[in-house]
């Protein structure tokens, strides 16, 4: 039953993996074949070079942002799963409605209700990026608190029974029994949800004109009037780490999965 | 002694060798429209062991989830040691610190080691220190023959040994009730008897012990008492000598005739 099941996967796995390279190959020929090649000739990318140290810069704003999603989430997302796990309803349904507006409405529009209605209401005036770290950080909690929320349905209820009958205090039984199974089980979805949000740190920089890396790409395009280069040198560097990371965690997946029970 | 205040008017008052310690009246509980427990009534002194036996459903590991607070009370009511039960939540924390708990299905901590398991509640709940838990711990688990996997971790340990731990992780907050649910329903033949012994050990040395079990060997000679749970119902109480040779209920009798 399993091996059957187990084989098929293997079978399924390799169909898709022909599937893949035959659809790359079937969309390179199809735009090799219509390339405008004196455009393509006239293409150069050493003068990306000279804007390196922009380029570096913005690239570290957006390690920052991709940084603080994964913390910021992390941290609130745990603390309102707790909060959804609540005996008290009314704290349920917060934690639901939070998830449910910041999941459901486009980030680009949260930044620009964070930067430019906020002060409006509130009176309090942000700089661009701290509007970013704060719409990234909102939204990274509310993707993480579904994540985490998964993670402490799946840790088995008899391990919170036995936790229960030996008397552990609330507090015990969640930093100690829940959470570190539940965190275990999710790592893998927190990581490739981190991805995510490392791409959708390209929103803020365009959206608030933060200059994180793919603005500063952007910005080396309108200083040299070369359009198509930086474009396709910032696609390149999202596409390549991007790439790997999602692969560096398929393989901690696969060593967590392996070591368990 | 136990460490838990003595002072609240609802707290453990220290029943003494022969008091009762579990009192319950006329105890209900529901599952929406489905009455899983009908006004069931008994009385465990300290020192009893008490088993339970009876049909699947007939509401038996409800009964002693109630016992610790695992589910709520619909009607009646639970004393244990002077604490009533429906109550606040301190209270059935602190019946939860009288009461210890052996599942079925184990129910260690996985990603703990064998100590880890066994330390973390008397270290939490109880306050002690970590030297004194360890000293704990390590003498609870020679008591049930495992002293040498303490650091192991559950995975590590055939499934005798694995219930053994819990047995002694229970034990560590030196509770004055043991419930026991099918302690070795989930077991191998060959590892049923190393639980079955440790517990014949805890029960000469005293401890006040409810086991739901199909083990009716184990039934026959330790238990004080029988009780036939069938349909939420406490349906015969007697001494296992009378309870397994003279059958006084139709169901009970039927029960025996495919068990023995
Ligand atoms: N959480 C629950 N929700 C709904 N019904 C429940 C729940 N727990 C138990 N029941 C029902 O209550 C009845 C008694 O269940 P209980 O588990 O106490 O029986 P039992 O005597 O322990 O049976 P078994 O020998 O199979 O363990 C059963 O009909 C069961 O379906
Ligand atoms: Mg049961």
């Amino acid at each position: 039953m399993i091996r059957a099941g187990t084989r098929a996967g293997t079978l399924g796995g390799l169909a898709n993996r022909w599937g893949f390279h035959a659809v790359l190959l079937a969309l390179g020929a199809l735009m090799l074949a219509n390339l405008n090649w004196t455009l393509v000739r006239s293409f150069e990318f050493a003068f990306i070079w000279e804007y390196r140290i922009a380029l570096i810069n913005g690239f570290g704003i957006t390690l920052l942002l991709t940084v603080e999603a994964g913390i910021v989430g992390i941290l609130f997302g745990t603390l309102f799963a707790i909060g959804s796990q609540s005996p008290f309803a009314p704290l349920r349904w917060l934690v639901a409605a939070y998830v449910e507006v910041f999941r459901n409405t486009p980030l680009l529009v949260q930044l620009l209700w964070i930067h430019f209605a906020l002060p409006l209401v509130t009176g309090i005036n942000t700089t661009a990026l701290v509007s970013g770290i704060i719409g990234i950080g909102l939204q990274a909690a509310a993707y993480y608190t579904e994540i985490m929320r998964a993670g402490i349905q799946a840790v088995p209820r008899g391990q919170i029974e036995a936790a229960q009958a030996l008397g552990l205090p609330a507090r015990t039984r969640w930093t100690r029994v829940v959470l570190p199974p539940a965190i275990r089980t999710v790592i893998p979805a927190l990581l490739n949800q981190n991805i995510s949000f490392f791409k959708a740190t390209a929103i803020v920089g365009l959206g608030l004109l933060v200059d994180d890396f793919f603005n500063s790409a952007l910005r080396v395009s309108n200083d040299t009037f070369h359009f198509i280069e930086p474009l396709t040198f910032a696609a390149a560097v999202y596409l390549v780490l991007g790439w790997q990371a999602g692969r560096w965690t398929l393989r901690l997946e696969r060593r967590l999965t392996r070591g368990e029970r | 002694m136990t460490e838990t205040a003595q002072d609240s008017a609802n707290g453990a008052n220290g029943a003494k060798e022969g008091d009762p310690i579990v009192l319950c009246r006329d105890v209900v509980k529901r599952f929406g429209d489905f009455t899983a427990l009908d006004a069931v009534s008994t009385e465990v002194r300290v020192g009893e062991v008490v088993c339970i036996v009876g049909p699947s459903g007939g509401g038996k590991s409800t009964f002693l989830r109630m016992i610790n607070g695992l589910e709520g009370i619909d009607g009646g009511e639970i004393v244990v040691d002077g604490i009533h039960l429906p109550g606040g939540k301190k209270d059935i924390q602190n019946v939860r610190r009288e009461v210890g708990m052996v599942f079925q299905s184990f129910n260690l901590f996985m990603h703990m080691s064998v100590r880890q398991n066994l330390i973390l509640a008397p270290m939490t709940a109880r306050g002690l220190g970590r030297k004194e838990a360890d000293d704990r711990a390590e003498r609870l688990l020679e008591r049930v023959g495992i002293g040498d996997q303490i650091d192991k971790y559950p995975s590590q340990l055939s499934g005798g040994q694995q219930q053994r731990v819990a047995i002694a992780r229970a034990l560590a907050m030196e509770p004055r009730v043991m419930l026991f649910d099918e302690p070795t329903s989930a077991l191998d033949p060959e590892m049923i008897k190393e639980v079955l012994d440790v517990m014949r050990e805890l029960a000469e040395s005293g401890m006040t012990m409810l086991v739901v079990t199909h083990e009716m060997g184990f039934a026959r000679e330790v238990a004080g008492r029988v009780l036939f749970m069938a349909d939420g119902q406490i349906l015969v109480d007697a001494p296992p000598e009378r309870f397994f040779s003279e059958a006084e209920d139709e169901r009970q009798a039927n029960f025996l005739s495919k068990i023995l």
